[in-house]
C-alpha cells in the first residue's frame, strides 16, 4: 500500500483514541534470551524504550546491524525534519517555507527553476498540500519511493551490512536496498548518458574510525525529496554523514546539493539519531501493492466516517 | 500472525555436509503466485531451498515446494540449478516496478489501459 496512505491511517487511528502500535512496542533486547517462537514483524521500539539504557563505546568502522529511525521522529509526514512544511501554530508561506521553533525564517534557497518544479509537484502533505485526488505524487500509485525520500519521509528501520567492498542498506518502508561501494571507485559521470536510478549510485569512505561519508549521484528526477513535494534534478548530489556516537547511537546528517534547483546546499537531516536494534530484529515487510489500495482507501473512509 | 509476501526464512548449515546450506521459508502471502505460469500456493506453503557450493565459482540451488493444501506431494521447482559467482565489483542493475513507466510501456508495446488519474 502507498506509504503516505499508511501515515495518514496511523494519524487518523491515533486521533480516534487508540493506536495499534502501542501494544506492539517492545524494549530493546538486553541479552540473548530463549524465545518461544521466532520474532515476526517486529515494530521498532519508541523513544521511551531507550531511556536509561547502558551504552558501550562505539565499535571501530562498524555500522552493521539493524537501526531504528522511528523513535526520534523518522516519520516525517509533512516534509524533511530540518525543513518541515507544517509545524502547528507556525506561519507558513505559499512555498512551504516556515519559521523554526525560534521564529527564525528558514526558506529553502530555490532557484527560479526549482521554484517552478516545486509548484508543479502537488503533494497531499504539508503547507502546500492539496485535497486527496488532486495530487500527483506517483508514490501513491506505487512508484518507487527512491533515495533520499526513503530517509526523508518514513525512516523506520534499516539494516546495514558491510562486506569487503560494499555497505548494503536495506530500508524497511520502501523495502529496497542500496549498495554503497567502498572499494575506492569514483562516482560515475551522470552527464555521460548513464540511465538514472531511483536509488542512485553511491560510494562511501571512512573519514575517521567513527564517521562514514557517502556521496550519491545518478538519481532519477521523477522522485521527490520528501512528502512535501520538494523537487530535485538528475544532477543532484546527496551526502550522508554517519557518525557512530556509541554502541547504541548513530547520527545521520544528510545534505542536498542541487545547484539547478537550490542556490546553495542545505541540510535535510542534521545529526538525526538512529538507535541500534537487537540482532534478531525482524524487519516488517512493506511492499506497495496496487491491488491493496482499494481496500486501504475503504479502511480510511471508515475511520474518517467514525470521527 | 500476519502473512507477508516474501515469507520468513530460516537457514542452517549442515555439520555433516560442510558445503550445504538449507533454508526454509514459511508464511508467504497466498495472493502471490509460485511462478509466471500462475501456479498457486496456499498460506500453508513451505519452501525449502538447498544451496550446495560445488566449487569456488559454482553453487547449485534445489528448491522444493511443500503445500499439502494445493499439491498432493512435495515437488522440486528447481533441481541443482546452477549459479555462477560474479566478480566482486559486479553492479546489479536497478530493476524496480514503476506504474508510471508501465503506462509508457503499454502505450508503446502493449494494449492501452484506462487511465485512472490524469494527474500522474
Amino acid at each position: 500500500m502507498p506509504k503516505r496512505f499508511l501515515v495518514s491511517a496511523v494519524v487518523l487511528v491515533a486521533l480516534s483514541g487508540f493506536s495499534p502500535f502501542l501494544g506492539a512496542q517492545t524494549a530493546p533486547a538486553k541479552g540473548a534470551q530463549a524465545k518461544a517462537m521466532p520474532p515476526w514483524d517486529d515494530a521498532p521500539p519508541q523513544k521511551a524504550a531507550y531511556a536509561g539504557i547502558t551504552k558501550g563505546p562505539a565499535p571501530r568502522r562498524d555500522l552493521s546491524g539493524f537501526w531504528n529511525g522511528e523513535a526520534e521522529g523518522g516519520v516525517q509526514a509533512t516534509g524533511a525534519l530540518e525543513h518541515p512544511a507544517l509545524i502547528p501554530g507556525h506561519p507558513v508561506d505559499e512555498l512551504g517555507g516556515q519559521a523554526d521553533e525560534k521564529n527564525v525564517a528558514r526558506p529553502l534557497p530555490y532557484t527560479p527553476a526549482g521554484l517552478a518544479a516545486l509548484k508543479a509537484n502537488k503533494p497531499t502533505a504539508g503547507a502546500r498540500g492539496v485535497r486527496p485526488g488532486l495530487q500527483n505524487d506517483s508514490v501513491d500509485i506505487c512508484d518507487p519511493v527512491g533515495f533520499p525520500r526513503m530517509a526523508l519521509s518514513q525512516f523506520r528501520a534499516a539494516e546495514f551490512e558491510q562486506t569487503a567492498n560494499q555497505v548494503i542498506v536495506v530500508d524497511q518502508i520502501s523495502y529496497a536496498w542500496r549498495v554503497i561501494w567502498t572499494d575506492g571507485r569514483a562516482l560515475p559521470d551522470v552527464k555521460s548518458g548513464a540511465e538514472p536510478r531511483w536509488n542512485g549510485y553511491s560510494v562511501g569512505r571512512w573519514v575517521d574510525d567513527y564517521t562514514f561519508v557517502v556521496q550519491t549521484v545518478g538519481l532519477d528526477e521523477r522522485s521527490w525529496l520528501d512528502n512535501a513535494g520538494r523537487p530535485h534534478t538528475a544532477n543532484m548530489r546527496v551526502e550522508e554523514r554517519y557518525h557512530r556516537v556509541d554502541s547504541d547511537t548513530l547520527e545521520l546528517t544528510l545534505t542536498i546539493d542541487d545547484p539547478e534547483y537550490y542556490k546553495q546546499p542545505w541540510q535535510a537531516l542534521n545529526k538525526f539519531v538512529l538507535h541500534r536494534l537487537p540482532d534478531d530484529f525482524d524487519m516488517r515487510e512493506s511492499f506497495c501493492s496496487p491491488s491493496a489500495i482499494p481496500g486501504y482507501k475503504k479502511l480510511l473512509d471508515n475511520v474518517t466516517a467514525d470521527k | 500472525m500476519v502473512l507477508v509476501a516474501a515469507g520468513q526464512a530460516l537457514a542452517h548449515h549442515s555439520f555433516t555436509a560442510e558445503y550445504n546450506s538449507t533454508r526454509k521459508t514459511t508464511g508467504p502471502n497466498p495472493k502471490s503466485w509460485i511462478d509466471h505460469a500462475g501456479r498457486p500456493h496456499s498460506n500453508q506453503l513451505r519452501v525449502v531451498e538447498a544451496y550446495h557450493r560445488v566449487d569456488h565459482d559454482n553453487t547449485e540451488l534445489t528448491l522444493q515446494i511443500v503445500d499439502p493444501k494445493m499439491y498432493t506431494e512435495p515437488w522440486l521447482a528447481l533441481n541443482k540449478f546452477s549459479l555462477h559467482l560474479q566478480p566482486a565489483d559486479f553492479d546489479i542493475p536497478e530493476l524496480l516496478c514503476s506504474p508510471t513507466e508501465m503506462k509508457g510501456y503499454n502505450n508503446d508495446v502493449g494494449d492501452p489501459v484506462p487511465v485512472v488519474n490524469q494527474n500522474y
